[in-house]
């Protein structure tokens, strides 16, 4: 009998003949098998309990009120930008490559920004080129500011990922890092980074990086490279 | 994986966006007593050469003495090089040629029998019969 | 090595702990440039010590295939003889300044610009084929065909060489150092090719391919020049010249595609797509189906929108040809405005969204 229930979903799925949509469907629960339609309650809700279905407003609360009017995006790109590709398999708009595009802008961004900055103390690099310090590139500090652990930190200090469309690896006693939320959240920050540059264009989502990225982050990566570098000490 | 890439490296479209000249170097080789570089050496005295080099300074003008009959040499991009004799050539022809060969590609010089050479596929595709009207189709 | 584990937050204001694991390695510096800084965050103060100094304009302007360079390229006479032969410097310990941090910022600045235009010009492209695209436009082969073009030459001979021959020191200036003098008097056989360390970590079994030094140098000399002329002219200079020299070069977009399973993955992207009626692929038209040479047309239907068709000798190949026509119509699109022009980037000025924005992938 299970057998045949089985058959029979696998031919609604195949044909999508709105006539035959009415028959009884076994919706499967629970782990993956091969041949089974998954329950779409049980797919799009996250781990947290969290409904991809629910009101859109409620699921980009988090974005909005970060983005303010200023940067503001559409709600069904705030909705993509929290949907990560692991989410229902992909089924539902992902942030790929709204993540691809805000991690570039932000990499440029930040180069340009720590290259154009005078120095602070009598020290001063007469190897730079027109004023532009480019040995800073490629150091540490100047890495980790758009790096997956600082922006992961970032989105997390801010509340940003407290509803992301996203599958876990394991649900249970993961941290923040093994989880792969640290990944997936930092994913996200350059996903809304993106949406604000496919959305206003460059030069806004400029400014955004300048108000709202960067001061904060700035001090997270500098807890995170100062640590690193006094554990490399310690080390040797 | 649903897709899978195959790489393919973007082509060279040089005059499309920007030209860059392919041609960045001429040596130019005469002998400082021998008759048949005469003319190269009248070329330099009169300053012909240097007029030539600061007409075209994104060619580098190098000159060579060396004995034997005069060549000028040229270097083109992907490491092409041509070279041409020049003995007991008048100072006009030694000149067309100098201008002639830095405006050159360095390939080889081909005959092409077809009307269009090109990277692009066709606009309006290939003729099909299979989506004339159904009336007239040819039937096998 | 469980002491690169990342552990460093713990008992900072945020409160939660990360306990060690060893996913996330913060990146570590050169130790070879000798970095020197007063302040992390006083990003004027950082300071390569391994450096010492800079080609002196005036050296650089002598170097008669740096200038004729610098002329082939068209370059802004705002632009420097002395960033350019930096450019093409790669050279670390004799003391004058390398491309370093000319190569990261410009390859920041092509990445950026790379990335910018395939996703707003072609915003369905599959992942994977989309990161074959920024590698076929900026990856180190066309950077190296691209400096051949440009006419960049290697410098290769020693300083003895040099000495002897009597050559010119300012040639060396134009020209790009990246081998030392070891190498350059290196005895080569022709038909053998010895690699180094760095080459054979680049060598793929399958393909016996690797990337090699020269390769390598090349490309980072076109992405120094790159940075540089953001140094001197700024960056809406920069974006005309990769306009110019990177984004006009021709990319093979429809013959990147190798579909494993096609009907299957557009039946997924019909789903994802949420179209309501059924995917269906029809017989359109035939000839000769009992001679040698059949000929049939197979038409991918979605109700009674047409997404592709093929033509093949048999049902099959027809089929397939129907089905794989119709993803790359779907992946290969490209946005155009209300006046058909293609749109606007998001660097360009009076951007507005005009284009679609990606939304990813199907799973098959």
């Amino acid at each position: 009998m299970n057998n045949f229930r089985v058959m029979a979903s696998r031919v609604t799925r195949v044909t999508h003949i709105p006539s035959q949509a009415s028959r009884n469907i076994y919706l499967h629960k629970g782990p993956r098998l091969s041949g089974l339609k998954k329950d779409p309650l049980e797919v799009f809700t996250t781990s947290d309990g969290h409904k991809y279905d629910n009101d859109v407003h409620q699921n980009v609360k988090y974005i909005q009120d970060f983005l303010s009017d200023k940067f503001h995006i559409g709600n069904e790109l705030a909705l993509q930008v929290i949907t990560h590709k692991s989410f229902a398999n992909g089924i539902k708009p992902y942030n790929e490559k709204l993540s691809a595009m805000g991690s570039k802008i932000l990499n440029l961004h930040l180069a340009k920004l720590v290259i154009e900055q005078p120095s602070k103390s009598s020290s001063v690099n007469e190897l730079a080129i027109n004023n532009k310090n480019l040995d800073v590139l490629g150091q540490p500090m100047s890495r980790e500011l758009a790096g997956r652990l600082s922006l992961g930190v970032f989105a997390k200090l801010n509340k940003l990922n407290s509803v992301m469309f996203w599958n876990s690896y394991s649900t249970q006693g993961l941290n923040f890092e093994a989880s792969g939320e640290m990944k997936v959240s930092a994913q996200m920050v350059y996903a809304m980074i993106g949406a604000v540059h496919f959305t206003h264009g460059k030069k806004v989502a400029e400014e955004f990086i300048n108000e709202k990225i960067f001061p904060e982050v700035e001090t997270i990566t500098r807890d995170v490279v100062e640590a690193d570098v006094k554990q490399a000490q310690e080390a040797t | 994986m649903p897709v899978k890439p195959i790489f393919k490296p973007s082509l060279l479209r040089n005059g499309l966006g920007t030209y860059v000249q392919p041609c960045h170097k001429v040596t130019i080789q005469y002998c400082n007593w021998g008759g048949s570089s005469k003319s190269i050496r009248d070329l330099l005295s009169t300053g012909s050469i240097n007029k030539f080099a600061s007409e075209n300074l994104n060619i580098f003008v190098e000159v060579v003495k060396k004995s034997g009959h005069p060549v000028l040499k040229f270097d083109y991009s992907h490491d092409k090089q041509d070279s041409v004799e020049v003995r007991n050539k008048t100072t006009t022809e030694v000149l067309k040629l100098l201008s002639d060969y830095s405006q050159r590609s360095g390939n080889e010089l081909f005959k092409y029998n077809h009307k269009v050479l090109s990277n692009n596929e066709s606009v309006r595709g290939v003729w099909s019969p299979m989506h004339e009207h159904k009336g007239h189709r040819f039937k096998i | 090595m469980l002491s690169r584990s990342f552990n460093i937050l713990r008992g900072k204001p945020w409160g939660f702990s990360l306990v060690p694991v060893r996913t996330y390695q913060v990146s570590r510096n050169d130790e070879s440039l000798k970095t020197e800084y007063d302040d992390i965050t006083n990003y004027g103060s950082y300071k390569n010590t391994i450096f010492t100094h800079r080609l002196p304009e005036s050296t650089a302007q002598q170097s008669p295939p740096l200038v004729a360079l610098h002329f082939r390229l068209n370059l802004p006479k705002t632009y420097q003889f002395s960033t350019l032969s930096q450019a093409l410097n790669m050279i670390k310990y004799e003391g004058l300044a390398n491309n370093y941090g000319l190569n990261t910022l410009g390859k920041t600045l092509l990445s950026y610009y790379v990335s910018e235009y395939l996703l707003v010009r072609y915003p369905r492209l599959p992942m994977p084929i989309h990161n074959a695209a920024v590698d076929s436009l900026m990856g180190v082969e066309s950077l190296y065909e691209l400096g051949k073009a440009w006419g960049i030459q290697v410098d290769t001979t020693s300083k003895l060489d040099k000495k002897l021959s009597l050559e010119s020191e300012f040639l060396q200036y134009g020209r790009l150092r990246f081998l030392s003098d070891q190498d350059k008097n290196q005895f080569t056989e022709e038909g053998i090719i010895e690699l180094n360390l760095q080459e054979a970590r680049t060598l793929n079994p399958n393909t016996n391919h690797f990337i090699s030094r020269e390769h390598d140098a090349y490309a980072s000399a076109v992405r120094s020049i790159i940075g540089g002329l953001y140094t001197h002219c700024g960056e809406t200079v920069t974006k005309k010249f990769i306009d110019d020299h990177i984004l006009s070069r021709k990319l093979l977009l429809e013959n990147m595609f190798q579909f494993s399973q096609p009907t299957r993955e557009l039946a997924r992207l019909c789903e994802k797509l949420n179209f309501k009626e059924p995917l269906q692929i029809r017989l359109m038209a035939e000839t000769g189906r009992l001679s040698s040479h059949a000929i049939y047309v197979a038409g991918v239907f979605v109700g009674t929108e047409k997404l592709g068709e093929g033509v093949g000798s048999s049902l099959n190949e027809a089929k397939t040809r129907a089905v794989v026509n119709s993803l790359m119509s779907y992946y290969l699109y490209t946005p155009i405005n209300e006046e058909g022009n293609p749109v606007k980037l998001p660097s360009d000025t009076d951007y507005k969204l005009e284009g679609i924005i990606g939304d990813g992938d199907v799973a098959i």
